[in-house]
């Protein structure tokens, strides 16, 4: 059974339709990743998800339940802003337990052993300030967990990291993943990071957000990008992201002007 | 490629925390102490040898050897009869005046612009309200000030109140505004909603820029009471510093111009350390060279 099911969800702002008729089905504990040009309603659908906005039409159900507002258990991260400045790391785990009613004292010894359990416990009373990129984004990632989330909706979470940082991030995702058994999707604009991490890749269309292609990728962890079917599968996502761009970027007379997307889209699909 | 997955790199060795330990992070700077005194003793020298060597006139500008010692024998005296003013009551007068007005203007343009924030139906009036009464400058109040108090402290605290009260509710709803749509979001997803939710994040994280117009509102408060013992409601430095010029104790204008200055230093720096204290996150990390102008 899913865990995520998306049916004929559109959200409008105005007159511009952001996601038009959305369906998805995410199984319980995998991984997917939502890939499109900048505009194409990913971080809309991540936070309808989350609850944080309202479809405007169709519905989304998390384990059957009807989505109508933030839930316990399914945790949204952003690539900004993430952590709270104004709290230690620890109290920053400590929040959510908080929320949920947690005693103070409880609260501060679960998020403790939540550090501890991902090796940050030396950097408990440390301001969010003083932390690399790398390591604001593990203390989102531990703040989330603690919380033992059945979804996990990660908008391009290394998206402002480093080339190597973003590549041990992805590693220590599948890791800590593995762990929790949540059920993750994850928006990204970097194809190989999608290729790396998801079991399922949906590509989404600019403005209005459509579902073009959904790609299952079977290939066990760890993965290549560079091995044979992988780039297969890389080179016609490719293909069909650069074309996506480009309708999004560029006007139709411009595109016949010049002829981007045929010579691009012609040579990489098979 | 790359490296091998098993390799367990999230528990590999994590940088020592010990190394910038409290102790070490708070030990005091002597830096900008040394270079604030070098400064007025600079000032201090260049000003007596100026007067010594005839370049400047005493009569005018007479020397900190002169005025000194003049405030320690007359305690700073002018004017006659109801209009005398002593050097140490108008210092008094004119601090108690301007701490009371600024803290009632500041608390005030917190508390409208909070609630102008959180409902949208009193923002739409609201903001335009403030913003008409804002631009108003604060001098353009004390006709309406002594009509309305008499010349006095009521009149002094009011003409404060209203040169800050608004700009302050408009800086509050600028900062609570300006918080990041994302600080919000993560919060709800994190269970946070209702009053929590604006006391442990919104507030939070718009306080560094409420902070910075507070700053901004002393200077104003600071200007607002002195233009206003000037310009008649009298007694307090700013009426002092008028009468010393019509009687042209210029030793008191002197003293009385040099306690402005200083007086409005010490209020600013009070305002930084509070700030420091109150907003101790910013002084710790990446982020602790920006707050320390």
């Amino acid at each position: 059974m899913p865990e995520i099911r998306i049916s004929g969800v559109c959200r409008d702002f105005g007159h511009h339709r952001a996601l038009d008729h959305v369906d998805l089905a995410v199984e319980h504990g995998s991984l997917t990743a939502l890939v499109g040009p900048t505009g194409c309603g990913k971080t809309t659908l991540l936070e309808l998800i989350a609850g944080l906005q309202d479809p405007s039409r169709g519905h989304i159900t998390i384990d059957g339940d009807t989505v109508v507002g933030p839930r316990p258990d399914t945790i949204l991260i952003f690539q900004h802003h993430n952590l709270f400045d104004w709290l230690t790391v620890r109290e920053n785990v400590a929040f959510g337990l908080r929320n949920r009613g947690l005693s103070r004292q409880e609260s501060r010894r679960r998020a403790t052993e939540q550090l501890e359990r991902v090796g940050l416990a030396p950097f408990a009373d440390r301001v969010p300030g003083e932390l690399s990129g790398g390591m604001r984004q593990r203390v989102a990632l531990a703040r989330a967990l603690v919380l033992a989330p059945k979804v996990l909706l990660m908008d391009e979470p290394f998206g402002s990291l480093d080339q190597q940082t973003r590549r041990i991030m992805q590693r220590y995702l599948l890791s800590t993943w593995r762990d929790s058994k949540a059920t993750i999707v994850l928006v990204t604009h970097d194809l190989d990071e999608a290729l790396r991490l998801a079991d399922r890749i949906v590509l989404l269309s600019a403005s209005p957000g459509r579902l073009v292609e959904v790609v299952d990728v079977p290939a066990p962890h760890p993965r290549n990008v560079d091995d044979g079917r992988l780039r297969l599968l890389r080179d016609r996502l490719l293909g069909h992201l650069e074309e996506e761009v480009a309708l999004s970027e560029f006007a139709g007379a411009e595109l016949s002007a010049v002829p981007l997307v045929m010579e691009v889209g012609g040579g990489r699909s098979e | 490629m790359g490296l091998p997955s098993n390799i367990r790199i999230w528990r590999a060795p994590v940088a020592s925390p010990t190394r910038d330990g409290a102790a070490g992070r708070r030990r005091f700077n002597w830096r900008p102490v040394a270079g604030l005194a070098g400064a007025w003793v600079l000032l201090g020298t260049a000003w007596e040898a100026g007067a010594r060597a005839g370049i400047l006139n005493p009569a005018i500008l007479p020397p900190p050897s002169q005025f000194i010692p003049y405030l320690i024998e007359t305690s700073g005296a002018v004017g006659l009869g109801v209009n005398k003013v002593s050097y140490a009551t108008a210092l008094v007068e004119t601090v108690i005046r301007v701490a009371v007005g600024f803290g009632l203007g500041v608390g005030a343009g917190l508390v409208a612009g909070t609630l102008l924030s959180a409902l949208p139906w009193a923002r739409a009036v609201g903001v335009p309200v403030a913003q008409i009464l804002a631009p108003i400058a604060p001098i353009a109040w004390i006709p309406l000030a002594i009509v309305l108090f008499g010349t006095g402290d009521g009149a002094a605290v009011f003409v404060v109140f209203m040169g800050i009260a608004a700009s302050m509710t408009l800086a509050t709803v600028a900062a609570l505004g300006g918080v990041p749509g994302e600080y919000i979001k993560s919060a709800r997803s994190l269970g946070s909603k209702g009053w929590r939710l604006w006391l442990r994040v919104i507030l939070p994280a718009a306080a560094p820029g409420i902070a910075t117009a507070v700053r901004l509102s002393f200077f104003a408060a600071w200007m607002s009471v002195l233009a206003g013992e000037m310009a008649g409601i009298n007694s307090g430095l700013g009426s002092l510093v008028i009468l010393g010029q019509q009687e042209f104790q210029m030793k008191l204008v002197m003293a009385g111009l040099v306690t402005i200055g200083l007086l409005g230093f010490l209020f600013d720096r009070s305002l930084l350390l509070i700030r420091r204290r109150v907003l101790w996150w910013e002084t710790r990390g990446a982020r602790a060279v920006a707050s320390d102008a």
